[in-house]
């Protein structure tokens, strides 16, 4: 079984680093099309997510570029999130343990950096 | 304090796109033959030579190590080179780390943090220089296989094997020390948020120097945890906003360029020159770390050699 999970986790990794390789290079391209003003950061507001998604139907360079950079940070999330639904039909406790309390520390992540986004604004 | 920070705004101009690609691309494939992220070398060439804030090039070098671990991840999995249940066990460490280390940055003055890993890391090259033959001697002699595991290595069955390419033969290994190889793991995590980079040379030397971990299956394993550990940190900074997605376009796609490139061609070499070049670039990376912190703190400026 653990051959099996390998196989997914690898598939994971590679599909994450495909798509992600294939947006980075997409909203690039869009970037020089749309002829993007240098002196402006790429920096997008992600307390609102109606908007990113207005901008990615639009194809804004920097929405696409955001959406590319979404897809590489859950891969490795995923692919963890993977392995702990893998053990726990296989019932090996242990490593549903140890994999859980990453999921854990994740979630305490992005709860952290919310928090600390509200405090600043 | 990251959000805080003064915007210093970046020009993003064709050119400023290529260097930045080339260097992530040399970043790369360092981390793809020794099992960093190369953060190390992408940290201080966009804060020094690219006028992107510290903070910022902190947070986009920890986002694009993730690019790494995916490409070089995925391969090392592929090769059967990675030991799974280790990785999972070790990344309780290294993210628990990351996340303590991402938030100690917006607490600690960063030069006190630079001095402190330029010792590490001076550590780290004194004793890849001291036992640099001893890995294929050990693979020779069956050393990795004929060991007394402790309870916690025994009780999560970590052990393995890979088919070693150079030495044309399949290496049995039995791990070891998993209490102290966790503690040196949180300090790599810890590094990771902290500093933008992969903490892989310090798991990789943890493996290899107390867990009697073979140095290619450290370097794999490494290269696989590196992912989740960057992403906690990554997260973080993402979800802040200081994360500049038109800096962070080239040097992502550059590192996974290299670092595809380093890791196709990494279970070729033998694991002597690795290692010797792996200590070579451990003690450059201490030299820039010291010259880091002594320029922020006393505004001293020594030679950055090679950039």
């Amino acid at each position: 079984m653990m051959f099996d999970l390998n196989k997914a986790m690898y598939r994971v990794l590679l599909v994450g680093m495909a798509s992600s390789t294939l947006l980075y290079v997409f909203g690039l391209l869009l970037f020089f099309v749309q002829n993007a003003n240098p002196m402006q950061t790429g920096i997008s507001n992600y307390s609102n997510p109606g908007e990113l998604i207005q901008q990615l139907s639009d194809l804004r360079a920097a929405a696409i570029l955001t959406f590319a950079t979404i897809v590489l940070i859950a891969t490795p999330i995923t692919r963890v999130l993977l392995s702990v639904a893998v053990f726990a039909v296989n019932r090996d406790r242990k490593f549903v343990l140890i994999t859980g309390a990453v999921v854990l520390i994740l979630l305490l992540s992005i709860i952290l950096g919310y928090f600390w986004n509200l405090s600043i604004d | 304090m990251l959000g805080r920070c003064r915007r210093v705004v970046v020009e993003v101009t064709v050119t400023f796109l290529a260097i930045t690609f080339l260097a992530a691309v040399l970043a790369g494939f360092f981390g793809g033959l020794f099992g960093i992220g190369g953060g190390a070398i992408i940290v201080p060439f966009l804060a020094l030579f690219m006028g992107v804030p510290i903070h910022e090039a902190i947070a986009i070098s920890l986002v694009s190590v993730i690019a790494t671990s995916n490409a070089g991840g995925s391969s090392y999995l592929e090769q059967k080179i990675t030991n799974v249940k280790l990785a999972m066990y070790l990344e309780v460490a290294t993210t628990a780390g990351a996340l303590t280390g991402s938030v100690i940055t917006l607490l600690l003055q960063s030069w006190v943090l630079f001095m402190i890993f330029g010792v590490l890391l001076s550590y780290v090259a004194f004793s890849s220089f001291k036992s640099r033959a001893s890995d294929e001697r050990r693979i020779i002699q069956n050393k990795f296989a004929d060991v007394r595991q402790d309870g916690l290595s025994k009780y999560l069955g970590l052990a393995g094997s890979y088919f070693d390419v150079s030495q044309n033969k399949q290496v049995e290994y039995r791990v070891k020390g998993a209490s102290k190889g966790a503690v040196i793991s949180s300090f790599a995590g810890v590094t990771a948020g902290l500093l933008g980079v992969g903490g892989g040379i310090i798991k990789v030397a943890a493996m290899n120097m107390f867990m009697n971990v073979p140095l290619k299956v450290a370097v794999g394993t490494s290269k696989f945890m590196i992912g989740v550990t960057a992403a906690v940190g990554a997260l973080l900074f993402f979800i802040a906003g200081v994360v500049d997605v038109y800096v962070l376009a080239p040097i992502a796609l550059g590192t996974t360029v290299g670092a595809t490139l380093g890791t196709l061609i990494m279970n070729r070499l033998r694991s002597y020159v690795l290692k010797i070049s792996f200590g070579v670039l451990v003690t450059y990376l201490a030299y820039t770390m010291f010259a880091e912190g002594l320029a922020v703190a006393f505004k001293i400026t020594l030679p950055m050699l090679g950039l």
